[in-house]
C-alpha cells in the first residue's frame, strides 16, 4: 500500500515534470553525447556507467584512449579496438579518437593480421588484398556510424575520402577516385567545409572522374555564386579554370 | 508560522552538525585539490582544449563528490538521530514527523549548496587563471580566443545544487523506510545511477527497432525516474559561446523542483508510519 502510493507519487511527478523536461532536454540532449543502445553493446558497460557520472566522461575517454594506445603498442587489435570504441562512445564529439581509430583499423590492423599469418612474403597477394579491403570497409563503417550521429560534420567525410584515396591508390593499384570524390562532394555540401575539400573534390573529378565533371562544374559554379568574399569567389574561379577549363567570367 | 520556525531550527542544526563533520571538509579538499591537480595533467588530454579538460575535471568532481556527500550525509544524519534516540526525544516534543524530515532535508540541501559554491569558486579561479595564459598564446598565434562564461558558472552552480537536491531527496525517501544504514546507501547510489542513465532508457523507448511492448514498458519506466543528465550541461553553460536558452534553464530548474518536492513527499509518507 505504502509502496503503491509512492509509485503513484513518482508517476504524478513524472507526468507533471515531463513538459518542462522536454523543453530543456531538446537543447541538452545533443550536448550530452550519443550513447545509443548499439554503442552500449559495443563498449564495455562499466565504462559507460562510470562515464555518465558527470564531467568525468571526457576525462575517462582520454584514459580509455591511453589504454587503447597501450594495446596498439602490443599489436593487439581486439583490445585496442575495444578501448578505441569506448573512447569514441564516451566522447563522440572528439574527432581525434574517430580519426585515429579509423586510421588504426584501415592501416595498422591489416598489417598486423598479415604479419600474424606469416608475413608479407608468405601470405598470397590476393589474400592480402582481401584483408586490406575488409579493413577499409570496417574503417568506413566506423566513419559512417559517426556521420549518422553528426551528419553535417565535413571532417568525417574528408577522413573517409582520404582513407579511400590512400588505400585504393597504394594497396590495390585500382584507385576508386569516384568514391573519394563522392566523399569530398559530401564534405563540401556541409556547412563550414574547409576550402581544401573543394580543391580536392575539383582535382579528383577534374583529373580522374570524367563522368562527374558536368555535375562538379555546376556545383563549383554555384559555390562561386554563393561565396561571400571576393577572395573565395577568386578561389572557386581558379578551381574552375584549372580543372574544368572554364574562364572566370562570373 | 511556528511550524516554519521548527523546520528552520531543525535545518539549522542539521546544517551545523553536517558542516562540522570531517567528511565534509575532506570532500571539499579532495574536490578542490582535484581541480588544482588537473592543471598538471593537461598533457594527458587528446584533442580537446585545455580549458575544457580542466573544466571536465571540475564538473566531474562537483557531481561525483557532491553525490557522495549528498547520499552519505543524508543517510548518516538521519540514522544517527534514530540510533542515538534523539529523534524520539525531538518527536516527543511538539515536532511533527513531517517537520523533522523536511528540516533534515533542508539542512542537507543547504550544506550541498555551500559545497557547490565552494567547488564552483575554485573551478572559476582555476579556469580564470588558465584562460589568461591561453588567451595570450592564442593572441600571439592568431588563433580564436577561448570562450569562458563566468555567468555560466553561476548558472551551472544552481543546476548542480538542484541536481544534488534531487539526490538528497531521493536518499531521504529511501532512508525513511530503510532499516539499515548500508541498505539506504546502496539503494540510493543505485537510484542515482539509474537517474543518470534514464535517458538511455528513453532513447531505447524511442528507437524504431525495439518491439512495441518493450518500447511501451521502457517509455512508462522513464516517467517514474528523474533524468539527472538534464543538469549535465557544464560545458554548454561555461565553455560554449551560445550556451542554453533561458527557457531551457528555467524548464530544467522547474523539472528539478517538481522531482525534489515529490521525493520529499514520498519520504514524509514513509516516515509517517515508521517505527522509531
Amino acid at each position: 500500500m505504502r509502496f503503491g502510493a509512492a509509485i503513484l507519487c513518482l508517476g504524478i511527478a513524472g507526468a507533471l515534470s515531463f513538459p518542462f523536461g522536454e523543453i530543456a532536454w531538446k537543447e541538452v540532449r545533443e550536448r550530452v553525447g550519443t550513447f545509443s543502445p548499439e554503442a552500449l553493446e559495443r563498449s564495455a558497460g562499466t565504462g559507460i556507467a562510470l562515464g555518465t557520472l558527470g564531467g568525468f566522461r571526457t576525462v575517462l575517454a582520454d584514459i580509455a584512449w591511453l589504454r587503447a594506445f597501450h594495446f596498439w603498442g602490443k599489436r593487439d587489435p581486439v583490445d585496442c579496438m575495444k578501448y578505441c570504441d569506448l573512447a569514441m562512445t564516451l566522447a563522440p564529439e572528439q574527432l581525434f579518437f574517430l580519426e585515429n581509430t579509423a586510421n588504426y583499423v584501415a592501416f595498422e590492423f591489416p598489417v598486423w593480421e598479415i604479419r600474424k599469418r606469416g608475413g608479407f612474403l608468405q601470405v598470397p597477394e590476393n589474400v592480402q588484398r582481401e584483408i586490406h579491403k575488409k579493413a577499409l570497409a570496417e574503417a568506413l563503417e566506423i566513419l559512417h556510424r559517426a556521420s549518422l550521429a553528426d551528419p553535417e560534420n565535413p571532417q568525417i567525410y574528408i577522413l573517409a575520402a582520404q582513407l579511400t584515396a590512400i588505400k585504393t591508390d597504394r594497396i590495390y593499384g585500382v584507385p576508386d577516385y569516384a568514391k573519394s570524390a563522392a566523399y569530398y562532394r559530401r564534405a563540401c555540401e556541409c556547412p563550414g567545409a574547409p576550402l581544401f575539400a573543394f580543391a580536392s573534390y575539383a582535382r579528383f573529378v577534374g583529373e580522374h572522374v570524367p563522368a562527374e565533371r558536368a555535375s562538379a562544374k555546376v556545383f563549383l559554379e554555384a559555390c562561386r555564386e554563393r561565396a561571400e568574399t571576393p577572395a573565395r569567389k577568386h578561389f572557386f574561379s581558379e578551381l574552375l579554370t584549372e580543372y574544368f577549363a572554364s574562364p572566370a567570367n562570373g | 508560522m511556528s511550524f516554519l520556525k521548527k523546520i528552520f531550527w531543525i535545518a539549522r542544526n542539521t546544517f551545523t552538525e553536517a558542516a562540522r563533520q570531517k567528511f565534509f571538509s575532506f570532500l571539499v579538499l579532495l574536490g578542490g585539490g582535484l581541480m588544482c591537480v588537473s592543471l598538471s595533467l593537461t598533457h594527458f588530454d587528446f584533442g580537446d582544449s585545455e580549458l575544457k579538460f580542466i573544466a571536465d575535471f571540475g564538473f566531474g568532481g562537483i557531481f561525483l563528490f557532491g553525490s557522495v556527500l549528498s547520499v552519505v550525509t543524508s543517510v548518516q544524519l538521519f540514522f544517527t538521530e534514530i540510533e542515538n534516540r534523539t529523534a524520539l526525544t525531538m518527536l516527543a516534543k511538539p515536532v511533527r514527523r513531517g517537520e523533522f524530515l523536511f528540516g533534515k532535508f533542508l539542512g542537507v540541501w543547504l550544506l550541498l549548496g555551500v559545497f557547490v559554491v565552494l567547488m564552483c569558486g575554485v573551478l572559476a579561479a582555476v579556469l580564470a587563471w588558465r584562460a589568461g595564459t591561453v588567451a595570450e598564446i592564442a593572441m600571439a598565434r592568431g588563433l580564436p580566443m577561448p570562450v569562458l562564461n563566468f555567468d555560466g558558472i553561476a548558472v551551472f552552480a544552481v543546476f548542480q545544487w538542484v541536481r544534488l537536491g534531487i539526490v538528497a531527496a531521493m536518499t531521504i525517501a529511501v532512508a525513511s523506510f530503510a532499516q539499515t544504514y548500508l541498505y539506504a546507501v546502496v539503494v540510493s547510489f543505485v537510484a542515482l545511477l539509474i537517474g543518470q542513465l534514464q535517458y538511455v532508457l528513453a532513447d531505447f523507448a524511442s528507437e524504431g527497432k525495439s518491439q512495441i511492448w518493450t518500447k511501451t514498458l521502457a517509455e512508462a519506466a522513464t516517467k517514474f525516474i528523474p533524468n539527472l543528465q538534464l543538469f549535465n550541461v557544464g560545458e554548454a553553460l561555461v565553455l560554449a559561446p551560445d550556451g542554453l536558452s533561458c527557457g531551457a534553464i528555467w524548464s530544467a530548474l522547474a523539472y528539478g523542483m517538481i522531482w525534489i518536492a515529490a521525493l520529499v513527499f514520498i519520504g514524509l509518507w514513509f516516515f509517517r508510519s515508521r517505527e522509531i
